[in-house]
């Protein structure tokens, strides 16, 4: 399903970093992309692949430890 | 592209022997997004809300909701007449088939069908639920579907196609979630079920569905999950590592015992070296080839002392026999060097004769003829004759001559002897060669004490013990040497099985870095989804807010011109408007209209199905889809005046959409009078025309027989701009 701009507006409104708020939208993009492909199964390599580029970010893990 | 589109319009339909229609039928809708309304009107009972059931039960595979139905006196979904008319073994089908189109153009074709053939007469009837109704039996049903779905990059040869209900399902589910059929395919008829019957989990679900935050939903889950996977994922490396862990560690326990003992082995290794160069240092001094040894180079020196003390002694004895020559002559020395210095004067004297003898005088003179020594003959009267005649009256005895230059010869030889340079001489070296005997002796003596004392010192027993005491030691050492090879064995594959297993740890639980990278990404994905948790609480509120706000505002634009009518005489009390506040959408989604005291306001039919469409528009647009609208029986049991309101504003307040109205003849051709000022109202078939939003007309039509429910309804395209 395409995304909703009421939900990206939403996001961008979220207060949080601009990483974490681009690393929402790449996750609700490759949703998007999963339905497309009907490869909804795979998730999880697909977020896997896409946390391991973030896995040593240092501002993502603060940000990450700190959310409560 | 996804499947989901944001605008979808039924391009066209086709129905065949479904209920009232008998054979095929087919009509167009409107693709055009400026004359976006097509009209089905009809009158009563001919088939205009079959339209509405069809399309729903080919989308669904069942019928729409309806309370009351009594399944045995129900006719089901096939038209009854042809059922009931099939002959033996003929074989028949009804289905339903609609065409889609997104903005690029064709792009789902969905069809659903029964096949049907007759087996036997049959009396009975039976009740099937999947038929809506009852049929006679006899008869073998089978129905069919098929779902189809062109690429938008692809040709017509080009479609995927599913025949499985449950992929169908969630094919259609995707795009027209049920819950939200009441959105699209609106029956007006069914209003106060729309409103008042409770707007259920599942119509709630059903908007968040099409407003897209299933994606969200997905998301949210599917991060979620995979930050269980991923600690999942870490925990069965723990579990799967421990038992190597376990391993390692008794290997790291075992290789530093080891080494503990590696460790003390090569001390007590050091201490044994040490040990063993100590007695073999005494052995080497006290064993027997060691003692011979000794015993020859003592020998050696002994005899070499016995030659040096010959030598010394000897010496001593020259020195001795020196001495003893020659005191008596340095005693007599003054005397005979007097007596030389006598015979020397006597000699300057000529006193003592020339040491020519008499003899060889005579020998000279009795020689024929006599000649000298040099040649020279000597004649008789000669001066040289004369000469030698006087020295042999002169010279005296030979004898005499003989004892004085012996006696000088002797007294000569002691003065030359008694040289005292000389004799000083001679004694300084001597004495020197005894000096150095004496060295050598001294020298050769200590060797020789030395030896002397090395071979008393040698002890056997002694050295028999040191020698056991090396023995002992060197296999003690020859022990120490195998522990020593086998503890760096024991350590050397210690430590490969450690590599080993840090290998198969490694790959158990990743590297360090790996495994806290691991943790990372759970955490984040875990933070990720409680934001898109909270993001969604927050855009749940927010959309139904917005569908409030957006509800409201369609609402007071709808219901605007009630005013109008107002002011031109109506009832005060039906001036709708003048307290109106708002529409607020519950958080199950009931909607409801309050005033400005924020009590629930009642509503006429009318302004419940203007509320319905402003609730439909609002649903739409926060939805951000723009999906096909079907609308059965929109000016039913409404005033006139509302019916012109509807049709005037529809197309501006769902701008694009595509709108089928299913309307009765009367309904929509119907003009009629204000009550006081007998003002004409146009009928809602002018003001579309008039407004130009009407794509086309069609005219349901069917011959009615006494009694009977109509089962053979045609539909007729009208000619626009004509009256049917």
């Amino acid at each position: 399903m395409p995304i909703n701009p009421l939900i990206i507006e939403k996001i961008e409104k979220l207060n949080v970093p601009d990483k974490i708020k681009n690393l929402l939208k790449r996750m609700l993009e490759t949703e998007e992309q999963l339905e497309i492909f009907g490869t909804k199964k795979d998730y999880f390599i697909n977020y896997d692949n896409i946390l391991d580029k973030f896995a040593n970010d240092k501002e993502i893990i603060q940000f990450s430890e700190n959310y409560e | 592209m996804s499947r989901t589109k944001n605008v979808l319009r039924i391009a066209h339909v086709t129905l065949k022997n479904f209920r009232a229609y008998a054979g095929e039928i087919e009509f167009d809708l409107s693709l055009d997004p400026s004359k976006t309304i097509t009209i089905i009107h009809g009158e009563m009972g001919l088939g205009k809300t079959t339209i509405l059931d069809a399309i729903y039960w080919c989308l669904y595979g069942k019928e729409r909701s309806k309370k009351g139905i009594d399944l045995m006196t129900e006719e089901g979904i096939i038209n009854t007449n042809i059922l009931e008319n099939l002959g033996i073994n003929s074989k028949d089908e009804t289905f339903v088939e609609i065409l889609l189109h997104d903005e690029e153009g064709i792009r789902f074709k969905i069809k659903r069908g029964i096949q049907f053939s007759k087996q036997s007469e049959s009396t009975d009837r039976i009740s099937n639920k999947n038929l809506g109704g009852t049929v006679p039996g006899g008869i073998n049903f089978s129905p069919y579907v098929e779902f189809h779905y062109l690429h938008p990059s692809g040709t017509e040869s080009d479609w995927e196609v599913f025949t499985k209900e449950e992929k169908v399902q969630e094919e259609i589910e995707k795009i027209f979630p049920e819950a939200l059929s009441s959105y699209f395919l609106f029956d007006a008829e069914l209003l106060n079920d729309f409103f008042l019957a409770e707007a259920d989990e599942h119509v709630k679900n059903g908007i968040e569905k099409i407003s897209g935050l299933p994606i969200l939903d997905d998301a949210r889950d599917h991060l979620k999950n995979t930050s269980r996977q991923i600690q999942k994922l870490i925990a069965n490396k723990e579990v799967n590592s421990k038992p190597i862990a376990d391993n390692m560690s008794q290997i790291e326990q075992a290789i530093s015992d080891y080494k503990t003992k590696l460790d003390e082995t090569e001390k007590r290794l050091d201490q044994i070296k040490s040990q063993k160069k100590g007695i073999q240092d005494y052995l080497r001094q006290h064993d027997d080839q060691e003692i011979n040894s000794i015993q020859k180079r003592l020998d050696d020196v002994i005899n070499t002392l016995k030659e040096l003390d010959k030598n010394k002694k000897e010496n001593d004895e020259t020195i001795k026999q020196f001495l003893l020559n020659y005191t008596y002559k340095l005693l007599s020395r003054n005397s005979i060097l007097e007596t030389e210095k006598k015979f020397q004067e006597w000699e300057n004297q000529g006193r003592i004769p020339l040491a020519v003898t008499k003899i060889a005088l005579q020998n000279i003179l009795n020689g024929h003829p006599a000649t000298c020594i040099c040649g020279t003959i000597i004649k008789d009267g000669s001066s040289e004759r004369k000469k030698i005649d006087d020295l042999m009256k002169r010279v005296v005895d030979s004898t005499l001559i003989q004892h004085i230059t012996v006696g000088r010869s002797i007294l000569s030889n002691v003065i030359s002897a008694t040289d005292t340079q000389k004799l000083s001489s001679a004694l300084g070296e001597l004495k020197s060669k005894r000096g150095q005997f004496r060295m050598a002796y001294s020298e050769k003596k200590a060797i020789k004490d030395s030896l002397q004392q090395k071979y008393d010192n040698h002890n056997i027993t002694e050295v028999q013990e040191k020698a056991k005491m090396l023995r002992t030691l060197e296999q003690e050492e020859i022990t120490l040497y195998g522990n020593r090879k086998t503890y760096q064995e024991k350590i050397e594959f210690g430590e490969k099985d450690l590599k080993g297993l840090k290998r198969q740890l490694d790959a158990a639980t990743g590297k360090s870095n790996k495994y806290q990278s691991e943790n990372n990404k759970s955490k984040i994905a875990k933070v990720l989804s409680d934001v898109l948790e909270q993001c969604r609480n927050e855009l749940v509120d927010q959309l139904r807010n917005v569908t409030s706000e957006k509800t409201t505002r369609y609402f007071k634009k709808l219901v605007s011109k009630k005013e109008d009518f107002a002011r031109v005489g109506l009832d005060k009390k039906e001036d709708f408007s003048s307290d109106f506040a708002r529409v607020e959408i519950k958080p199950n989604y009931q909607t409801i209209a309050l005033d400005s005291n924020e009590k629930t306001k009642s509503l006429s039919t009318g302004q419940s199905c203007c509320l319905a469409l402003s609730y439909i528009a609002a649903i739409r647009e926060i939805a951000n889809r723009n999906y096909f609208m079907m609308v059965d029986s929109p000016l039913h049991n409404i005033s006139q005046e509302e019916r012109v309101e509807i049709a005037q504003n529809l197309p501006s307040f769902l701008p694009g959409t595509q709108i089928t109205l299913l309307v009765q003849d009367q309904e929509y051709t119907g003009h009629a009078k204000k009550k006081i000022t007998g003002q004409d109202i146009p009928s809602v078939r002018d003001t579309l025309m008039k407004n130009n939003s009407v794509w086309r007309e069609y005219l349901l039509e069917a011959k009615k027989e006494e009694g009977n429910a109509v089962s053979n309804t045609t539909i007729r395209k009208i000619e626009m701009g004509k009256t049917q």
